[in-house]
């Protein structure tokens, strides 16, 4: 009888195994992703860099142990488990490559995301236009995380202007007036302080912050100008005295960069590198948290400029596109629900964004110590239409601060180990074609001594001369690195162009060995002249390789309150080209 | 024989049946259907689709199984994405006049159910502002004086504070959400004093003149998205100080709007309607399993008992009526949301597309 119940049990077992109808599918095949998984690829802004690869991961890891992320429940019967490939990428440069997969499948920037998520709709719009064709559904779009643009300003700087004018909302129109006035921040109740302003923002072809900066800065000039309506119009945008408005406004700037992760460890440095910088509020409160490599020297405040600013509001928007299926769409849409629950937006807020969930109450890291505003902005600027966002995008072109550039590349003999001349020749070459053709840009090299081989001039007329220098480059002699570096200093401090950025880029891979008796004071003293001037001479040193003389080439940077570059032959070309974006 | 061979040989024969019978069942696969929701609609769709799945419905002994994509009416109607690659079988819209819209295009859609519920497009503005839009109650908040106010663009010109700059108000694209399309169904109706609209009465370059400035008071369509609501939430007075939206999505956010600045809800006295027709894809290819699953599935939605889900999303059913137990209708009471809602004149839309199309043409044309 025992045997018979024995054997009743293992039937029943069977029974119930035959009539199972099929578990979760959420088991993991090649690569972790699950067997039958619905595969979505997402781009997102650099700057949700901070929450959303973590996101990424525990919605996978969620799908994988087959469990609905969003629901918390196993998977259904014939619930097909999602599962996502994230990278970050400048919003400009992804909304182009969207673009071109549509109208110029064969660029080479092309891109067919399932899900793009900048910083700032703005984009969306523009995508739309310029493709002319509803490539994202404008009315779903969904906000993920909120985070106002503000200018980044020393404390003691915006205390200055509002001790000076009497009042605490300020604005641009305030910090026109310091520009405007004759001895600058002195004339603002800080008597050592230098008299020019010196404010910094990224590319606006690539970078949302800076394409609201621009749009910000269009509207300040206008408005100077007289403008009361509520939205800019083509008619503002072609005016050329609110042109010269802005470019009055970009006079300020010390110089560009492509990404805004740069402007965090620049203004990081103090008062003497910069006033201000157009930044997101996360940004800032990054830098107040002490999280960038230098820590500032006091503290950053946001200010939220009274004419008004922009919400970025992190959206993300399908594409609608025939590389994604209807299947991807609901995908999409359940790793969107994904990032709008609780425990998601309490990580975006930990990150210094706002949660757009109602049930998640903003708590710190919005608080006065990091500089910032629970309440954030009183005023919000109307967003311009698409067709006027992409004009105040190509006016950028010629409202622009534009550059005189001296490249001086050190081609003594060293350089001829371990192909470093080679990569160093392949990265000036990315310089110059990565820069804007208005800049003038020059070529002087160094070993025994400096020579002058392409005289600063519009890079649209020097460029041929420029490949063909670049690529004659021979390695030779010794390393004059304190006298070359003077010169090049001397030459650049003596063109007299008060509204262009005059800079040095100085790419040497070892110590001054020359003969000349020039000493590193000699440089450092070239530089202290030439800061004494309303447009001093930037200089920003680049150690090439493991045999470079940081501790000189510091020496430099800090005389010019810039950061020595750290480079070798394998990431010299991306320096180079990043550096020739500050221009 | 002994008796535990015997109990053990009958069970065997059992467990056979069984499992055959279990075979024969399991060999049947679910019958897989699109169910196409405008976004309105999506929340509570996707939660009567998870019930009515868990239900095991069945047609022909095969489990009708319902997916559910979202299509906006517009981009269903407009664009014809219910005949591309969002192919449904079954239809929710937020209006019946999208399915006519849809059908006058050619689209093979089918009513199955008038409506499933209904909801009112209204207003929301803070008491700030409604106490200067209505010179401190001295005029009724109508469309009278929110178009006033839009058009002298700024609050200190008619009487309100200068910090709160321009007057912004907020409603999403109508030439992308119905909400957006009723925004401008419901100003014509005002400005013609009229429930049935014409083509000539959208066309009318009176109408247009006075609607042109709401238009532009609306600071970036692109954010606004699907609920006006929690666009508000989000943005506080910075972005809008007077929304359109369905009573809905007011109901479902009402409880997140502080007690500072009130909000006051306004119901038109010409009202547009949503009401949530339920539709099939009927072409010759569909075959009969088909539509008697989409009649199983307007039917299980048609029963009363459903109206519970409908009323958690804040919607009504279609007679106005709310069940007295319907929490989002009780707590919002005390903002003047009746019970029972019967509006006297609900806006018919023009039943020619050709005049709908030129509407939306002309606000694309003035947005840009």
């Amino acid at each position: 009888m025992r045997r018979s119940l024995v054997i009743l049990l293992l039937l029943t077992a069977l029974l119930l195994a035959a009539c199972d109808q099929g578990g979760p599918s959420g088991q993991a095949g090649p690569g972790g992703i699950p067997a039958n998984a619905i595969t979505i690829d997402v781009i997102y802004a650099p700057e949700s860099e901070l929450y959303m690869p973590q996101t990424i991961a525990e919605f996978n890891d969620s799908y994988a142990r087959g469990i609905n992320p969003v629901t918390g429940q196993q998977l259904a019967s014939g619930e097909r488990p999602v599962y996502v490939t994230g990278r970050n990428a400048s919003s400009g440069t992804v909304a182009e490559g969207i673009v071109n997969a549509f109208i110029a499948p064969n660029n080479r920037n092309v891109e067919r995301p399932t899900v793009f998520a900048p910083s700032v709709s703005h984009w969306f719009a523009l995508v739309n236009f310029q493709a002319n064709r509803d490539v994202f559904d404008l009315a779903n779009i969904v906000e993920t995380a909120r985070a106002p643009v503000v200018m980044a300003i020393w404390e003691s700087r915006l205390k200055a202007i509002q001790d000076t004018v009497g009042y605490e909302d300020v604005g641009w129109e305030e910090l026109l007036d310091v520009l405007n006035s004759e001895n600058g921040w002195q004339d603002f109740g800080l008597p050592g302080a230098r008299r020019q302003v010196y404010y910094g923002h990224t590319d606006p072809r690539v970078s949302s912050t800076a394409l609201s900066t621009l749009i910000m800065e269009f509207y300040a000039a206008a408005r100077d100008e007289g403008f009361t309506g509520r939205r800019l119009g083509l008619e503002q945008v072609r005016d050329e005295t609110i042109q010269e408005g802005v470019r009055r406004i970009e006079n300020l700037i010390r110089h560009y960069s492509s990404r805004t992760t740069e402007f965090k460890e620049y203004i990081a440095q103090g008062t003497d590198y910069l006033d201000f910088v157009a930044l997101e509020e996360n940004d800032l409160i990054y830098i107040n948290q002490g999280k960038t490599e230098v820590k500032p020297p006091e503290k950053l405040v946001a200010l939220y400029p009274k004419e008004g600013t922009f919400w970025h509001e992190h959206p993300m928007g399908i594409v609608n596109a025939d590389w994604v299926t209807p299947e991807q769409r609901e995908a999409a849409r359940i790793f969107i629900d994904y990032v709008l629950t609780e425990s998601v937006q309490r990580r975006i807020m930990d990150a210094g964004f706002r949660p757009v969930n109602p049930a998640v109450e903003l708590g710190y890291p919005f608080v006065p110590e990091n500089g910032v505003t629970a309440q954030g902005p009183k005023t919000v600027l109307d967003v311009p239409a698409p067709n006027v966002i992409a004009e105040i995008q190509q006016s950028w072109a010629y409202v622009k601060k534009q550059a005189d550039v001296m490249l001086l590349i050190d081609v003594s003999g060293s350089m001829q180990s371990e192909g470093k001349l080679d990569q160093a020749k392949q990265a000036a070459l990315a310089f110059i074609e990565s820069m804007d053709t208005s800049n003038r840009v020059g070529l002087t090299i160094f070993s025994d001594r400096a020579r002058e081989i392409v005289p600063l001039d519009k890079l649209e007329t020097n460029l041929v001369n420029l490949r063909g220098s670049i690529n004659s480059l021979q390695p030779e002699g010794g390393t004059e690195l304190y006298l070359s570096s003077q010169q090049a200093i001397d030459a650049m401090s003596a063109v007299e162009d008060d509204r262009r950025i005059r800079a040095v880029v100085i790419l040497s891979d070892g110590a001054d060995t020359g003969d000349s008796g020039a000493t590193l004071n000699d440089v450092t003293r070239a530089i202290s002249a030439s800061r004494e001037s309303i447009n001093p001479v930037i200089v920003i040193p680049v150690a090439y390789g493991s045999d470079a003389d940081i501790n000189a080439l510091n020496s430099i940077a800090r005389a010019a309150a810039t950061r020595v570059q750290s480079g070798d032959p394998n990431n010299i070309q991306a320096l180079l080209q990043l550096i020739s974006s500050y221009f | 024989m002994k008796r535990g061979t015997l109990i053990i040989g009958l069970f065997v024969i059992i467990v056979a049946l069984v499992i055959g019978a279990n075979y024969l069942f399991r060999s049947q696969p679910p019958l897989e259907l699109r169910l196409a929701v405008d976004p309105l609609a999506e929340d509570w769709a996707r939660q009567a689709v998870t019930e009515f799945n868990a239900g095991d419905t069945r047609v022909n002994g095969r489990q009708i199984r319902l997916n559910v994509i979202s299509v906006s009416d517009l981009n269903a109607w407009r664009q014809r994405a219910l005949a591309g690659t969002s192919r449904a079988d079954l239809w929710l819209p937020a209006s019946s006049a999208t399915v006519s819209y849809a059908v006058a295009g050619g689209l093979p859609v089918r009513t199955l159910v008038d409506s499933l519920a209904m909801t009112p497009l209204i207003s929301g503005v803070y008491a700030s502002r409604a106490d200067v839009l209505t010179g401190q109650g001295a005029q009724p908040l109508d469309w009278a004086a929110i178009a006033q106010a839009a058009a002298a663009e700024r609050w200190d010109a008619i009487g309100g504070d200068s910090g709160w700059n321009f007057v912004k108000l907020a409603f999403p694209l109508p030439n992308q959400t119905m909400t957006g399309l009723a925004v401008l169904f419901s100003g014509a109706a005002a400005y013609h004093e009229t429930a049935a609209l014409s083509g000539r009465q959208l066309a009318d370059p009176g109408f247009r003149d006075w609607l042109a400035p709401v238009i532009a008071s609306v600071s970036n369509f692109n954010t606004v998205g699907n609920s006006v609501p929690a666009f508000m939430l989000r943005n506080g007075t910075a972005a809008a100080d007077l929304g359109f939206a369905p009573e809905s999505q007011w109901l479902v956010n009402l409880r997140n709007f502080g007690a500072g600045d009130a909000l006051v809800l306004h119901y038109p006295d010409y009202t547009f309607v949503f009401d949530f027709p339920l539709a099939i894809w009927d072409d010759p290819a569909v075959t009969d399993e088909v539509r008697a699953a989409g009649r199983a599935f307007a039917d299980w939605m048609s029963a009363p008992a459903r109206q519970a889900i409908a009323a958690a999303h804040g919607l009504r059913p279609p007679d106005g009526l709310v069940a007295p137990d319907a929490a989002l209708f009780t707590a919002a009471a005390a903002s003047g949301v009746p019970a029972g809602y019967a509006p006297e004149n609900v806006i018919q839309p023009p039943g020619n597309t050709t005049d709908v199309q030129s509407l939306i043409s002309w606000f694309e044309d003035v947005s840009r």
